[in-house]
């Protein structure tokens, strides 16, 4: 069975083909980061702009490289929330002409679902990989989440825990901030963690007792107070002029800010926190499987870290997804639709956009 | 770019009209319509803003009633503005599926041209006017048919002066009180759009659909990223 999956839900426009839920034919992802940039951060109405004229380029290849033609599809998988409203219905519309007028069935796919299903996803050649088993702790880390879930089958979860403020990917990309490091965060914070000595500065980790609940804002502001020695005032605001986006200045610093060591530090209080937590919770519920999800998945230091964790505490398999898997891609929306459409999920010409959708939500 | 089954080709060749469907999602008087060259069928509605919800559902409802199979359609044409960005990328993210899937051209209509060609037997120089959120229109002036200047993001009031020093009549799909000035309704949009596209696709003009955007007529008011 052939999913076309499409997935708009940010600043990435994505297509790939992905056959019997698992097999990758093809994953086009087209990425925004060079023209957010400058702006230190995703400006909505640019990211739905440039989703726009993407689309059908980036279909186009993914039929073209999986060599499959729209007749040949069984079913068009889409990402339909959470996410930014006005890049949503760029895919969320296309999608739902495609279907309509080849009457191929058409499902809605939650993008936070979708994070998790790359797990399910194998390469060409690496087809005969065994499949994650239930029941699965799974902890999902991206730009807008940070969750902590049991997935008891396909489509079924019980919340463990969540983050009560920042999400673990946007307390990357504000620590970038602060640094002066730009966007996206979670990379560019690795790459100046290089080297790094991760004790140089005591950053605070909130355990939050026995709760598998998150924080990160206050590792926010501790790392505010460690740069602000180091920071010169910004330059006098330059006057408004007709561009109607506005541009980003990064913070001035005087000479010797030990920006490796901070952004060493900085990190490994994030990873700390979120691999023994989800290493607590796999001993406690004694979970066979854990797997990792979400574009904060991709990040080295929490890959190598979770699984040391895991390996000491439990006995649970780690599985964490190949690094194109983890950030936004159309390949793990295919995923997510296919055990969706056995499931019989299935939308009609009615499926709306959700830019705020829980888990196990979609409108399918 | 994909091939259509022989019993659809010889089904067309049945039907020799030229035949377009339009969509117009520029802003919540949404509408679709199909033109061939003589007759016009329209469906218009308020969407509410629930362009996504609403707008492939209605094309299928007036292609049933019409009883026009969706393979019987020779090019697709949109609405581009100007008008709500995100409503309009409703409906340009439908024409694009359409025309990539089933491989018939995409004409891009301006939203005032449409508002333009309603008001064209008046013979009178036309201010076509959208509304752009709250206290700001966006407006193209017209003479003899064709686009002169525009479009123009700006005040009521500046669209007042501009009226009042062109003479030219006002055009509008909401009511608007201007002082000194002649303000008409917009009238039926799609329906002209439909025909102007229909006019540009015989005579061969496409837009690349990969690459049509709508018209972003800016006002002033920048935006900042969402990480702050
Ligand atoms: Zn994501």
């Amino acid at each position: 069975m052939n999913v076309l999956g499409i997935e708009t839900s940010c600043d990435e426009t994505s297509a790939a083909v992905v056959r019997d839920g698992r097999v990758v034919r093809s994953n086009v992802v087209s990425s925004q980061i060079a023209l957010h940039q400058h702006h230190g951060g995703i400006v909505p109405e640019l990211a739905a702009r440039a989703q726009l004229t993407a689309i059908i380029p980036v279909v186009e290849a993914a039929l073209a490289e999986a060599e499959v033609e729209l007749d040949e599809l069984d079913a068009i998988a889409v990402t339909c929330g959470p996410g930014l409203a006005g890049s949503l219905l760029v895919g969320v519309n296309f999608a739902k002409s495609l279907s309509y007028s080849r009457s191929i069935p058409l499902v809605g796919v939650n993008h936070l679902e979708a994070h998790l299903y790359a797990n399910w996803l194998s390469s060409p050649g690496d087809e005969s990989s065994t499949q994650p088993e239930f029941p699965i702790l799974a902890l999902l880390v991206s730009g807008g989440h940070t969750e902590l879930m049991l997935m008891t089958g396909h489509g079924r979860y019980t919340h463990l825990g969540r983050t009560l403020d920042d999400a673990a990917g946007e307390a990357f990309d504000k620590g970038a901030r602060l640094l002066g490091l730009g966007y996206p965060g979670g990379p560019a914070i690795q790459n100046a963690a290089t080297g790094g000595r991760t004790d140089a500065f005591p950053l605070p980790r909130a355990w939050l007792g026995t709760s598998n609940d998150f924080s990160f804002s206050g590792l926010k502001t501790a790392l505010l107070r460690a740069v602000e020695p180091y920071r010169l005032p910004d330059k006098a605001a330059e006057p408004e002029d007709d561009e109607p986006f506005r541009k980003h200045r990064p913070p001035r610093f005087r000479d010797g800010l030990p920006v490796s060591d901070l952004a060493a530090s900085f990190q490994e209080a994030i990873v700390d926190v979120l691999s023994m937590k989800t290493a607590n919770a796999a001993h406690l519920l004694e979970a066979p499987q854990v797997v990792l999800a979400g574009g904060v998945a991709a990040n080295r230091s929490l890959r190598a870290r979770l699984a040391i964790e895991i390996e000491a505490r439990s006995g649970a398999m780690l599985r964490v997804p190949a690094l194109d898997y983890c950030t936004d891609n159309a390949a793990m929306v295919a995923a997510a639709g296919y055990f969706a459409l056995r499931r019989g999920a299935q939308a009609g010409w009615e499926l709306d956009v959700a830019s705020r959708l829980p888990i196990g939500g979609a409108n399918s | 770019m994909m091939h259509m089954a022989t019993h659809q080709m010889r089904e067309r060749a049945k039907d020799p009209r030229y035949r377009v469907a339009a969509i117009d999602t520029s802003s919540d008087r949404a509408g679709v319509a199909l033109f061939d060259g003589v007759d016009a069928t329209v469906l218009a509605w308020n969407a509410h803003r629930n362009h996504t919800v609403d707008t492939l559902a209605q094309l299928d409802h007036l292609l049933r009633l019409a009883g026009i199979p969706l393979y019987q359609l020779d090019g697709v044409v949109v609405g581009t503005g100007p008008g709500s960005f995100s409503a309009l990328r409703v409906g340009l993210s439908l024409a694009k599926g359409l025309v990539f899937s089933l491989g018939v051209p995409l004409a891009g209509v301006p939203t005032t041209d449409a508002i333009a060609a309603h008001l064209a037997w008046l013979d009178r120089p036309l201010l076509a006017v959208m509304t752009a959120g709250r206290d700001r229109v966006v407006w193209s002036r017209y003479e003899g048919g064709s686009a002169i200047d525009g479009p123009v993001n700006s005040t009521l009031d500046e669209l007042r002066i501009a009226a009042k020093s062109s003479g030219a009549i006002v055009a509008s799909e909401t009511e608007l009180s201007l002082e000194d000035a002649i303000v008409l309704p917009a009238g039926a949009r799609v329906e002209q759009m439909a025909r102007l596209g229909w006019t540009r696709l015989q005579a061969g003009q496409r837009d690349d659909a990969a690459l049509l955007e709508p018209i972003y007529a800016h006002g002033r008011r920048p935006q900042k990223a969402m990480t702050a």
